[in-house]
């Protein structure tokens, strides 16, 4: 075991440097660098620039420098630590990523909430009652869910509550937790991955129903709810831990749309700030810290699959 | 009720399957499967549209994608404009239809690539194994830890401008008039990325198919009695992995469509005034309250295609795995 989670934790390393050697190669390969964007919003403030001083400007923050220099700078501020500072207001990275975490954390968590509290319990009961109206109500319903992208279901809330029924106002910025508008952000984010929690959990249980040990457990005169408690819903889960390991893409997929929607201050914003600027600093910065979170959420799923299933045994 | 209808059925079946043994395929059968499926049916019918409007569109289209009616700016659903037309006076059915080629376009050829790319890769690490194997792996484990929309944003971003001076240069060199229109490059940038972020779960899916089948005894049997690599390739492996491939391929070509749509929304897909649905609500989406069926119109139709394509490969699963329908 301790050999296996060093091995999976030795491998996280290359992985992740790859990859940010991947996002580092394509805004370097990339036409438009920081100093372009600063020179034409400084000119739509009457302040022109010319060749000299745009080259000036490049060398300061050493992007005329050659691919492995300017990759090596950066790794090494990256081990003490440091994410650089962004190129188009001077400040350092990492306080900002680090203060969009508690908005971009509790949209996540909000979102986890949901999708356990209702997606278990909805994808058990579209098993129990398979083939009934029921389930074809929770199956095409989370499959609708499924279906719709952020962008065009956030413009598509808003028309219906503010406009039709008026039960809200547009909501813009970040007013904490217990706001509204946290409700309907962390609802909409958690909709994608709800509706495969939904149909991994029928389909699991589907599966696991059909087994000779559920027969057996009836057999001998346990309660239904018994059965599934604690014979069917254990295995049935397993698929769905597997995919909890794409969270984090659902989630960033979402996010960018919600943030810009609702204007959160979070990850997703800080992401399409940092891409509209080419602030390459703040999109190494973000890519590296989600990249990271998937590994790490990879592992802790493979984790979790021995305490699920006991016949899964890491070396 | 409807089990004991689904019995009957089965039932039936089983009669015709022992009457007519040799007539009745794997694949006819997956097709009666799915006919016999309203909501699949459904979906058929909404991919069938896209199809045609993709390809017949641009003809039937009252006016042309980029026509403005400076008379008629910003008006709801009227006789002469179906959907009403847009800020710029442009005609919102017309432009419905336009975009239905680009996303059409976008997710059969990035698609093609994704899954052409996959393929290759995921049965190259299957066959040959070790490094190969280990290698590949890693590229996959590399490109999906990174969050699929950041990854096909920066590519985006990255690939336009050499892209442009490519095809800038090549009308330069050889005069083309295929390289005077720049409309190409967008789309040449969005099949670049989708192809690239959308590979690794073919070859995932493909790398585990041909492991897990070629343990499979048939496949042992084909092997005993002295079939060759090839015909156990052709007539063995290929056939079984096909029915998850074309599932996923179908849910592939709609997520491509969403994907095309939310490049154009964040301004790195089809630039204007080329006819994008998410550029279309990018565009719009300041209006939606004053103008709500701005947003609204191309809002349903990339819910309705994406629904359609979804309900399509729920059918195919369920067409595909008879095993898994059963359940």
């Amino acid at each position: 075991m301790t050999r296996y989670l060093s091995m999976r934790l030795l491998i996280i390393i290359p992985t992740l440097f790859t990859t940010l050697m991947i996002v580092f190669l394509l805004g370097y390969l990339g036409p438009i660098d920081p100093v372009t964007i600063l020179r034409s919003q400084w000119a739509a403030q009457g302040i022109y620039l010319n060749e000299q001083e745009v080259a000036d400007l490049r060398h300061q923050y050493g992007l005329d420098r050659p691919f492995f220099a300017q990759f090596g700078t950066y790794m090494d501020n990256l081990l003490q630590g440091k994410f650089g500072y962004s190129f188009t207001d001077a400040a350092p990275i990492w306080p900002r990523i680090k203060r969009s975490l508690p908005v971009s954390g509790s949209l996540a968590l909000g979102a986890v909430i949901i999708m356990i509290v209702v997606g278990i319990p909805l994808g058990i009961l579209a098993a129990r009652f398979r083939n009934t109206r029921l389930d074809y109500i929770i199956v095409g319903f989370s499959l609708f869910l499924w279906s719709i992208p952020p962008f065009v279901l956030v413009p598509m809330i808003l028309i219906i509550s503010v406009l039709w029924f008026d039960i809200m106002n547009v909501p813009r910025g970040w007013k904490g937790v217990w706001h509204p508008s946290f409700f309907v952000a962390a609802g909409i984010i958690s909709l994608r991955s709800l509706a495969s929690i939904i149909r991994q959990t029928r389909g699991g249980i589907l599966e696991v129903l059909q087994n000779d040990y559920v027969r057996t457990a009836r057999a001998k005169g346990l309660t239904e709810f018994k059965v599934m408690a604690r014979h069917v819903a254990r295995n049935a889960l397993i698929p769905v831990v597997t995919s909890m390991g794409l969270l984090v893409d659902d989630f960033m997929w979402q996010t960018v749309f919600v943030d810009l929607a609702f204007n959160f201050p979070g990850l997703g914003r800080l992401f399409t700030q940092g891409l509209s600027s080419r602030d390459f600093n703040m999109i190494n910065g973000v890519v590296l810290f989600t990249a990271g979170l998937t590994m790490a959420i990879n592992l802790l799923v493979d984790l979790i699959y021995p305490l699920l299933d006991p016949r899964v045994v890491y070396d | 009720m409807a089990q004991t209808d689904a019995a009957n059925v089965a039932d039936l079946q089983f009669e015709l399957e022992a009457q007519d043994l040799k007539t009745r395929g794997f694949w006819s059968d997956a097709f009666k499967r799915m006919v016999r499926n309203r909501l699949s049916m459904i979906g058929l019918g909404i991919f069938a549209l896209l199809a045609i409007t993709a390809a017949f569109g641009p003809f039937l289209a009252p006016y042309p994608y980029m026509l403005q009616n400076l008379d008629r700016v910003a008006e709801g659903p009227s006789i002469d404009y179906l959907l009403g037309t847009d800020d710029l006076g442009r005609d919102m059915l017309s432009r419905i239809m336009w975009g239905a080629r680009t996303a059409g376009i976008v997710a059969i050829v990035s698609t093609m690539f994704s899954v052409t790319l996959g393929i290759l890769l995921g049965g190259v690490a299957a066959y040959l194994g070790s490094w190969a194997d280990w290698l590949i792996s890693r590229a996959i484990d590399v490109t999906m830890s990174i969050p699929q929309l950041l990854f096909a944003s920066l590519i985006a971003a990255t690939f336009r401008k050499p892209v442009a001076d490519w095809v800038d240069m090549m009308y330069a060199r050889t005069g083309l008039g295929f390289f005077a229109t720049p409309t190409y490059v967008d789309l040449v940038v969005v099949f670049g990325a989708l192809a690239l972020i959308q590979w690794p779960g073919y070859a995932r899916l493909i790398r585990g198919q041909i492991l897990s089948l070629r343990e499979k005894e048939f496949v042992e049997a084909a092997r005993a009695v002295g079939v060759s690599q090839l015909k156990i390739l052709l007539r063995h492996l290929i056939p079984n992995a096909l029915g998850p491939l074309i599932v996923a391929v179908t849910f592939g070509f709609g997520g491509a469509i969403v994907a095309e749509s939310g490049l154009s929304f964040l301004g790195v897909g089809v630039q204007p005034p080329q006819a994008s649905w998410g550029a279309m609500i990018n565009d719009n989406q300041l209006s939606w309250r004053y103008r709500p069926w701005l947003v609204a119109v191309p809002g349903l139709t990339i819910a309705i295609v994406a629904l359609g394509i979804n309900f399509l490969g729920d059918g195919l699963i369920d067409a595909l795995n008879p095993r898994q329908a059963e359940s």
